[in-house]
C-alpha cells in the first residue's frame, strides 16, 4: 500500500528525471544553434565579400571567360592588387583567402593567394579540396565544409566565380579554429549553467533514488515480520485507514498448545514450525486476501470475501485442514499441529477494525474452549454475552497494562503466636482502576489462553515476592490447572528457573469432581514436592471431599472449608465435622489450616478444636503487602 | 593510387599529433611515391632529415645509405648544401621552395594552406631517367609554376 508522500517521491523523480533528459537534449541543441548561427554569420560575411569580387572583376575588368581571367592574373602587378584587396578581409579568425581555377585536366590551381606566409606561387597546383571545389564549380553554388583535424583550419568556405552561367575559378576561405573557440568561449557559460544544472539534478535525482531505496527497505523492515515474512501489525495498522471493511471477512487464527512445542523442542523448533504454518496459510490464500502476524503464534486473516460469509468460512477451513494434515519434521519428530480460528464474517458491521478484532477473539476463546482445531463464527448470540466480552477485554487490559497484583493474607499459627505464610490472592485492576475480585473475572476465562497467562503472572509475582521477602507464600491453583500441561510446565519451569528455597511456596489445590486421572494428579503433586514446594488441599470438607485421593496425594496441609467454619462458633454440625477432619488429618500426617476466621468466638473455638493455623478478617484482611505480626488482630 | 590518397589524409590528420606520428605518415607517403618511380638501380635512400631517417629506421620498404654519397635517391628537407658527390642525385624534396632550389629535385611532399601536396617535376624525373608511374599522373607537372 503506497502512501501519497511516497507517489509525489516517485512522480519527483520521473519529473526530475524528464528535466535532465530535457535539459541535456537542450545543452546540445542550444550548442548547435548557437554555433551554427554564429557560422553562418561569418560565412555570410564571406558571401557578401566574395560576392562583390566578383561583380568588380566582371564591372571593371570584362572577365568574360576562364581564359580572361586567368590572363588577367597572369600579370604580377594585377595580382598583387587583386592578393592585397583579398588580403583585406584576412584575420585571426579568417587565417586563408586565395583564388582557384579548374584547368583543362582538372586540377585546380592557384590564380591568387592573399596569404603572406606560405604563399602559392602563380598557376601552382593544390591537391586538396578537390572534392568540394568540384562540386562548388559545377552545381555553382557556395559551400562550407567543416574541417576534421586539419591544423588551424576549422571551416573552408568556396565561392563559385560565375560568368555567363559558367564557373570560371572560385574563391576559397579557410576559417581559423580560433573561430571555433571564440564560438565555444562565448557559449561556454551558457554550457556551463546546463552542465551545473544537470549535475545538481543528477545529484538530486541519486539522493533521491537512495531515499526511495532506503524507504522500501526500511518500509519492508517495518512492515514484515522477519521470522514468518508475512506482514505484521504495523501493516495493519498502516492500512487501516485505506481498507473498507465491507470487503473482508477477519479471522484471528491461534496454534494450538504451540507452547508446548516451543518447551519440548526448543525456540528454534517452534520458530521453525511458525515459519512452516505461516508458510501454509499464505499457500492457502488467495492474492487478495490479507495475511498478517498478530502476536507471537496469532495471525490475522482478511478475507476478501465482498460479504460472501460461506466463502470466509471455506477459506478459513481450508487454513485449518491444510495446517491439521500437514506432517512437520521438527529435530527428528514428526510433528502435527492444530489452530483455533475466530471469525467474523462481516467486520465491517463493527465501530472499527479494532472492536471486529476483539469480536474474532471472543469467537477465538469459544473455539479453544470448545476442544480447539475448530472455527468458531461470530454470530449475533455472542453480542448477547457483553458482560464476558467486558471481563476478557477487563482481563487482557489487565495483564497487558500490568495491572494484575496479589493480595496477601497472612496465615497465623495461634500456639506459637506468629505468622508461618500468607496465602496470595489474585486481584486486577480495570481500565477505571477498580480493583476486581477474583470471583469477577476467574470463571469466565477458564480454559483459554487468558487463565493460563493469568496464572503465569501470579506465579512469577509470587516468586519474585518470595525472593524479596524471603517469606512464605501459597498460591491457588485448582485440580484442573494441575493437570493442564501447559499450566503444569509452566509452574514446573518456574520452579527450577527460580531456585527458591525448600518449602518456601505451597500450592493450595481445589479439589474438584474434573479429575479423572487420578494416577496422573498425584504424580504431578510429587513432582511439585520434589521441586521444593508445598502442597495444600483447599476447601475441603465441602464438595466433592475426595479422602482417598486426598490421603493419596500426600499433602502438607489441608485447608478446611471456610462455610464449615464460619458458623462454628453456633453450628453443632459445623463444629462435629470439622472435629472429624482435624482428626483425620492429624492421623494422616497434615497441618490443618481454617479460613473465614472472622471473630473471636470462631477463633477460640478453632482454638479449642486444636487447628494448627488461621486465617481470615479476624486476624488480618488480605493486604497488598505482607503484613507484619504487630498488624494482627486490628479489626 | 588510392594508398597514396588513404596517405594524404592520413598525413594531413597527424599533422598536428606530433612529431612521430607526422614522421610515420611522412614516411608512408614516401614510401607510396617510391614504389612508384623507377630509378634504373636500386633505391638506397638518404635524407637530412633527422626525425624522418627514425622513422626510416623504424621500418621502411627501401634501402637506407648511411651517407648521401651511398644513396641513390636523397630526401631533403633543409637548404644546407650538400656535398658535391650528391648534388646530382635524383632528389626528392619536403618544401616546394626547394624544388627551384635543388636543379635535381624532381619531386615535393610538401604543406600547402595545412594541406598535404604531392608534386612531380616530370621533365626533370627524364633528365634523370626516372620513370614515374602512371599511378602518379595527378600529381604530374610539366613545369615548376
Amino acid at each position: 500500500m503506497v502512501k501519497l508522500r511516497e507517489s509525489i517521491i516517485f512522480f519527483t523523480l520521473l519529473f526530475v528525471a524528464g528535466v535532465l533528459i530535457y535539459s541535456y537534449q537542450n545543452i546540445q541543441t542550444i550548442k548547435e544553434t548557437t554555433v551554427s548561427k554564429i557560422e553562418s554569420h561569418e560565412v555570410g560575411h564571406l558571401e557578401s565579400f566574395a560576392s562583390n569580387i566578383q561583380r568588380h572583376l566582371q564591372s571593371s575588368y570584362n572577365i568574360k571567360d576562364a581564359t580572361s581571367l586567368y590572363d588577367l592574373m597572369s600579370d604580377d602587378a594585377t595580382r598583387e592588387r587583386f592578393e592585397q584587396s583579398l588580403g583585406v578581409i584576412l584575420s585571426k579568425h579568417i587565417i586563408y583567402a586565395y583564388m582557384l581555377q579548374m584547368d583543362s585536366s582538372g586540377k585546380f590551381r592557384f590564380l591568387l593567394d592573399a596569404s603572406s606566409e606560405d604563399k602559392a606561387s602563380f598557376y601552382e597546383k593544390f591537391d586538396a579540396e578537390s572534392e568540394l571545389y568540384r562540386d562548388v564549380y559545377e552545381d555553382k553554388k557556395a559551400r562550407f565544409k567543416k574541417q576534421q583535424g586539419l591544423k588551424n583550419i576549422y571551416i573552408t568556405y568556396a565561392y563559385p566565380i560565375v560568368i555567363d552561367g559558367e564557373t570560371i575559378a572560385l574563391l576559397s576561405f579557410d576559417l581559423s579554429t580560433e573561430l571555433q573557440y571564440s564560438i565555444l568561449k562565448q557559449i561556454a557559460p551558457l554550457e556551463r549553467f546546463f552542465i551545473v544544472l544537470s549535475i545538481i539534478v543528477v545529484i538530486f535525482l541519486l539522493i533521491s533514488i537512495i531515499q526511495f531505496i532506503n524507504y522500501l527497505i526500511t518500509r519492508k523492515r517495518i512492515f514484515i515480520d522477519p521470522l514468518t515474512q508475512v506482514y505484521n501489525r504495523s501493516y495493519l495498522e498502516e492500512i487501516l485507514t485505506k481498507l473498507d471493511l465491507k470487503n473482508y471477512s477477519l479471522a484471528l487464527i491461534d496454534l494450538d498448545k504451540f507452547k508446548l512445542i516451543n518447551d519440548t523442542y526448543g525456540h528454534q523448533a517452534g520458530d521453525s514450525m511458525l515459519r512452516e504454518v505461516a508458510s501454509i496459510i499464505k499457500a492457502s490464500l488467495r492474492e487478495s486476501d490479507i495475511f498478517v502476524r498478530y502476536g507471537g503464534e496469532e495471525f490475522l486473516l482478511l478475507i476478501y470475501t465482498r460479504g460472501d460469509a460461506i466463502l470466509a468460512e471455506e477459506i478459513a477451513n481450508r487454513v485449518r485442514k491444510n495446517i491439521s494434515s500437514k506432517i512437520f519434521h521438527i529435530n527428528d519428530h514428526e510433528l502435527k499441529i492444530t489452530v483455533s480460528m475466530g471469525l467474523h464474517a462481516s467486520p465491517s458491521y463493527e465501530k472499527n477494525i479494532q472492536e471486529a478484532i476483539k469480536t474474532a477473539d471472543i469467537a477465538l476463546y469459544r473455539a479453544k474452549s470448545n476442544g480447539r482445531n475448530r472455527i468458531e463464527i461470530f454470530s449475533e448470540s455472542f453480542k448477547g454475552d457483553t458482560h464476558k466480552e467486558f471481563v476478557l477485554e477487563c482481563i487482557k487490559d489487565a495483564i497487558n497494562l500490568g495491572k494484575v497484583l496479589c493480595h496477601y493474607q497472612p496465615v497465623y499459627d495461634a500456639k506459637d503466636k506468629k505468622i508461618i505464610k500468607y496465602e496470595a490472592l489474585v486481584r486486577i485492576y480495570n481500565k477505571e482502576d477498580r480493583l476486581v475480585m477474583p470471583n469477577e473475572f476467574l470463571p469466565y476465562i477458564k480454559g483459554t489462553n487468558l487463565y493460563y497467562k493469568i496464572t503465569k503472572r501470579v506465579l512469577e509475582i509470587v516468586i519474585n515476592n518470595i525472593k524479596t521477602e524471603l517469606k512464605s507464600i501459597s498460591m491457588n491453583i485448582s485440580f484442573s490447572d494441575l493437570m493442564d500441561s501447559d499450566i503444569f510446565e509452566m509452574i514446573t519451569e518456574h520452579l527450577q528457573e527460580s531456585h527458591l528455597p525448600k518449602n518456601i511456596i505451597t500450592f493450595e489445590i481445589l479439589e474438584s469432581d474434573e479429575i479423572s486421572n487420578t494416577q496422573l494428579f498425584k504424580e504431578r503433586v510429587l513432582a511439585l514436592q520434589s521441586l521444593g514446594a508445598k502442597i495444600s488441599i483447599d476447601d475441603f470438607g465441602s464438595g466433592y471431599s475426595n479422602f482417598r485421593l486426598v490421603l493419596d496425594s500426600e499433602a502438607n496441609y489441608l485447608k478446611i472449608d471456610g462455610d464449615l467454619i464460619k458458623n462454628i462458633d453456633k453450628n453443632e454440625k459445623d463444629f462435629k465435622v470439622v472435629d472429624s477432619i482435624v482428626h483425620f488429618a492429624k492421623n494422616s500426617h497434615m497441618k490443618t489450616i481454617a479460613e473465614f476466621v472472622h471473630s473471636k468466638e470462631v477463633y477460640d473455638k478453632l482454638i479449642e478444636l486444636g487447628i494448627d493455623y488461621m486465617q481470615g478478617y479476624y486476624i488480618s484482611p488480605p493486604k497488598e503487602h505482607l503484613a507484619s505480626e504487630d498488624e494482627l488482630f486490628k479489626n | 593510387m588510392r594508398a597514396i590518397i588513404v596517405s594524404l589524409l592520413l598525413f594531413g590528420s597527424t599533422l598536428f599529433s606530433g612529431d612521430t606520428s607526422l614522421y610515420q605518415a611522412q614516411k608512408e607517403i614516401l614510401q607510396s611515391i617510391f614504389y612508384n618511380i623507377h630509378l634504373g638501380r636500386d633505391l638506397k635512400v638518404w635524407s637530412d632529415d633527422e626525425g624522418l631517417n627514425e622513422a626510416f629506421r623504424d621500418g621502411f620498404a627501401f634501402e637506407l645509405a648511411s651517407s648521401c654519397n651511398e644513396a641513390s635517391l636523397l630526401v631533403i628537407n633543409t637548404q644546407a648544401p650538400l656535398t658535391n658527390g650528391c648534388q646530382n642525385k635524383p632528389t626528392f624534396v619536403l618544401k616546394y621552395q626547394l624544388l627551384r632550389d635543388l636543379p635535381h629535385s624532381f619531386g615535393s611532399l610538401y604543406w600547402k594552406k595545412a594541406r598535404p601536396n604531392i608534386v612531380i617535376i616530370e621533365p626533370r624525373a627524364k633528365e634523370q631517367n626516372i620513370i614515374i608511374s602512371t599511378r602518379l599522373r595527378e600529381y604530374v607537372e610539366q613545369k615548376l609554376w
